[in-house]
């Protein structure tokens, strides 16, 4: 007997596939490239790991991932505490003006980050904090922190209040309670939010732009110049090691969070 | 409105046989129960029914046009779905105009059908309300409202009334059944409770593993079952195994022994060719005696100890001790003495009350 | 609710400010000054640096009312804007929905995890990609030659289109992503009662997937339209000289020709063109929320 919707579902793999296709063409392309030995990308494709090697001793390329990666880990850090503090602070308590504070968290997200960079360029002049690693940092932590209260408030949606309950009524103090009872609930959430925070600091380019002084840069700041100047192979290199590492760490954290979390 | 023949369907997923050749019929303007635990083929047998679902082999009609390679969408069947499914973007009233929506209808058509179904579903005045703002039997009417204004060629209802809590349960039965005589649509309803499938319906089939076990009225059914599982999924019964080769047919009845030893009568059953032999005696038609006391004659016994007694307002039920058995027995509060737990009785019922089945 | 009295009966004085002070006063010193800082030079006849004197002027906002080239680039940022939304949405949500509702188990969990993990890897470099693959005698031109030899150049580098492509390939994983939320949380048997009741394909995707997923298509259309209409690395890399749109004339104007407060006056234009269109599908997304 025949069932009318199997050619549809035979239809709609067929077209998962195809946009996954076009989600993953650049990546590989990419990818292959950093092992083709023309500079200027030209086909058909002839096997190298020379710009590898050449990437090795490009210290400008390097000093800006290791920045990058400086950068992102402090921006998770402080973005994810400052963010589970304020977030739990909304689902505890009632006071005047939350709501206000609730809607001033989405400026961020919502201005582009083209207006936020400028932005900040002109007032961190204008008071002296001047560009920089410091500036960027200031920068990064300001654009992940509304997501970091965003997810965590998700997680802390689903909480029931009465395990808190319970807790105190078997005799642990307010802090006892939030140690063992409220933050591991909490820690999927807050991981979840930590990586979102990771990857808006590491992949963050436009408010970096703004902020970097020559010399000082992070790395999609320095792969854009290289770029604009003219193509390097040497981008493709770095990119590809990127692109594998993140993919890689973020296959591992689903894999042990299955994204917000297991009940 | 339609009668609904269902012939030899067969529907396998993996290595699971949900539906194993199964045959019923469904005459036109009827109230059907199909019963059956979770797992036994009964929503398989709905789904497929409606269209949602294609039988691997057989064939089904509806008013006697074959349905097979007819999609849901033109099939004609109202549905009503366990959760009612409400469009929570929609008025009351867009819910129920939907059916008449998607067929073009009139604008005005489609209002004065709407009020009628409303009147009849008793939920005037609350067109404009969302699901939400409703209550769980207003939904309810609502659901079955949506399901019927299109006026299908039979309606289908899929644990219809589980969501509710008991008594407005049983308030949504009589009303169920009312619109159901009103509206004369032939109605297939998909349960696992036993009551609502022997309050409501003219009649049931019983589903297991897939396979159409029995079918008949109610009463019959609940009279005589034809297999063991009928008898304690529908109602109580105390199984009672015979042993192999012991029946024996006689003139005004037959007899059976057991497996203890003691020997039962019965009537003379239709069924049984084989040898293979199980009894069931429903616990409302035992009584019990004091062990001194002699039974009327020509009643089958049984020599039992009380375990325990579990009191119910208007009726008592016992349970019994009787070799390497749990047997119960009901009883009604009618002010008779109790039995102490520990006491030796004799439990009582007339032949004609022995089921007997294939084992 | 007598949760919520219990709440208030609390001490709640103590905890507020430490829980909330430190991420509000980093958003004050990291977003809000700057932004009334904004305000401010956009008024500036002068960027108030290097000691020069600066007077108070409306005419940062006034040449773009008198200049038609602004006005150009403000509407062909729009136009973008709007075409890689709906070409996000046209893609991305039978995407979603087939990942939703017709991929089961754990071939869902994978390829939504394919999908989305795009969305970790560096926009900048996957834009970069697309110059390797679009560009004159690139990827893309010579397998399209293997098949059909006598279509020749394609010419897709630095046009309107491939900024198009670069655009929706960034935005698309976000729109799959909210729509994928949404369209998960509709009942199947919403569809099954629509279906049962005569709705044929397209009623059911009009009458109850399009409205019940709504404030997915929403979330997923602001997120990408207000980053493109403010995009500039883009255009740049992908578009070369027709890169041209209104964040690229506001980049240039701090990083090139350092006119800080028509820049400013500018980013306050856009700002306040984005806001109108988020007033004028305000209806939809009230309706989306309810």
């Amino acid at each position: 007997m025949k069932r009318p919707t199997r050619y549809l579902t035979t239809l709609s793999k067929v077209y998962l596939g195809v946009i996954l296709l076009f989600l993953y063409v650049p990546i590989v392309v990419m990818a292959v490239m950093s092992f083709n030995a023309s500079p200027l990308y030209a086909l058909p494709l002839e096997l190298t790991l020379d710009w590898y090697r050449a990437l090795a001793s490009n210290h400008k390329l390097i000093d800006a991932g290791i920045n990058s990666l400086k950068l992102a880990v402090m921006t998770t850090v402080i973005a994810s505490l400052l963010g589970t503090a304020a977030a739990l602070a909304f689902f505890r308590y009632e006071f005047p003006g939350k709501r206000l504070l609730q809607i001033l968290l989405y400026p961020p997200i919502a201005i582009p980050w083209l207006i936020i960079g400028t932005s900040m360029l002109i007032f961190f002049f204008w008071i002296g904090i001047g560009r920089g690693l410091h500036a960027m940092l200031l920068g990064h932590v300001a654009l992940a922190l509304p997501y970091v209260v965003i997810v965590v408030s998700a997680r802390l949606a689903g909480f029931d209040r009465t395990l808190e309950e319970a807790a105190r009524s078997l005799g642990a103090s307010p802090l006892q309670v939030l140690r063992y009872v409220t933050l591991p609930y909490l820690l999927p959430g807050v991981v979840a939010a930590g990586l979102f925070a990771f990857a808006v600091s590491f992949d963050q380019f436009v408010v970096s732009y703004f902020l970097a002084v020559p010399g000082v840069s992070t790395l999609p700041v320095e792969i854009y110049t290289a770029i604009r100047k003219g193509f390097t192979p040497e981008v493709n290199a770095i990119a590809t090691l990127v692109i594998s590492v993140s993919m890689v760490l973020l296959l591992a954290v689903a894999r042990l969070y299955k994204f917000g979390g297991t009940r | 409105m339609a009668a609904i023949s269902v012939n030899g369907v067969s529907r396998q997923f993996g290595s699971f046989r949900a539906l194993d050749n199964v045959s019923i019929d469904f005459a036109d303007g009827g109230f059907y129960a199909l019963l059956g635990p979770s797992g036994s083929g009964k929503t398989t047998l709905l789904r497929v029914i409606a269209g949602f679902d294609f039988p691997d082999t057989g064939t089904i009609t509806i008013g006697g046009e074959s349905v097979e390679s007819i999609p849901v969408e033109k099939r004609e069947v109202g549905l009503m779905f366990q959760n009612y499914a409400l469009f929570p973007h929609m008025t009351v009233y867009d819910n129920i105009a939907f059916a008449l929506t998607v067929r073009h209808t009139a604008r005005a058509e489609i209002r004065s059908r709407v009020h009628e179904v409303l009147e009849l579903v008793r939920l005037q005045g609350l067109e404009s309300r969302k699901p939400a703002e409703l209550s769980g039997g207003q939904k309810q009417r609502v659901a079955l409202a949506r399901a019927i204004v299109f006026r299908p060629r039979v309606l289908l209802l899929d644990e219809p009334l589980s969501a509710l809590d008991k008594s407005l349960r049983l308030e949504m039965q009589v009303e169920l059944k009312r619109i159901q005589r009103e509206v004369g649509i032939t109605t297939l309803l998909v349960t696992h409770d036993q009551e609502e499938a022997l309050t409501l319906s003219d009649r049931i089939g019983i589903l297991n593993h897939g396979v159409l076990v029995q079918q008949g009225a109610p009463l019959d059914i609940y009279e005589h079952p034809a297999t063991p599982f009928a008898a304690t999924f529908l109602g109580d019964a105390n199984l009672l195994s015979a042993q192999t080769g012991s029946f024996l047919p006689g003139a005004g009845g037959c007899s059976v022994r057991l497996q203890s030893g003691s020997t039962i009568q019965c009537d003379n059953p239709d069924v049984l060719d084989s040898r293979d032999i199980v009894c069931a005696v429903r616990p409302e038609k035992m009584h019990l005696l004091r062990s001194d006391e002699t039974p009327e004659p020509g009643m089958n016994t049984l020599s039992a100890t009380v375990v325990r007694h579990i009191f119910a307002g208007s009726s008592l039920s016992y349970e019994l001790a009787w070799h390497d058995t749990t047997l119960r027995v009901f009883a009604q509060n009618n002010g008779a003495p109790l039995f102490a737990e520990g006491s030796p009785v004799t439990i009582v019922w007339h032949p004609s009350h022995t089921i007997v089945m294939n084992a | 609710m007598s949760d919520k009295a219990d709440i208030q009966r609390r001490p709640v004085n103590r905890a507020l400010p430490v829980l909330l002070g430190p991420a509000y006063l980093w958003l004050a010193v990291t977003v809000f000054l700057p932004l009334s800082a904004m305000v401010y030079f956009s008024f500036l006849s002068e960027t108030p640096i290097g000691g020069r004197e600066a007077v108070w002027t409306l005419s940062n906002y006034g040449e773009f009312f008198d200049k038609a080239f602004y006005r150009t680039l403000m509407w062909r940022s729009f136009r973008l804007g709007a075409e890689v939304t709906l070409l996000c949405f046209l893609f991305g949500f039978p995407c979603a929905y087939v990942l939703a509702k017709m991929v089961k188990g754990r071939w869902r969990e994978a390829l939504f995890l394919l999908v989305i993990l795009p969305f970790w890897s560096n926009a900048l470099v996957r834009i970069f990609s697309w110059t390797m693959v679009l560009r004159g005698n690139g990827v893309l031109e010579r397998l399209v030659n293997v098949f059909l030899p006598d279509v020749g150049s394609l010419n897709l580098m630095f046009t309107y289109p491939a900024i198009l492509i670069g655009l929706v390939h960034s935005y698309l994983p976000y729109m799959i992503l909210t729509c994928y939320i949404s369209i998960q949380a509709i009942d199947d048997d919403l569809i099954e009662a629509a279906r049962s009741m005569g709705a044929g394909r397209f009623t059911v995707f009009r009458r109850i997937l399009l409205p019940l997923a709504l404030p997915g298509i929403m979330a997923g259309s602001i997120l990408t339209f207000v980053p493109v209409i403010g995009s500039f690395m883009e255009p740049r890399l992908l578009g070369g000289r027709n890169g041209t749109f209104i964040g690229t004339v506001i980049e240039d104007q701090f990083t090139a020709v350092f006119n800080w407060p028509l820049g400013a006056a500018l980013s306050f234009i856009m700002l306040g063109f984005v806001l109108i269109v988020l007033l004028l599908a305000a209806p939809m997304i009230r309706r989306a929320s309810t």
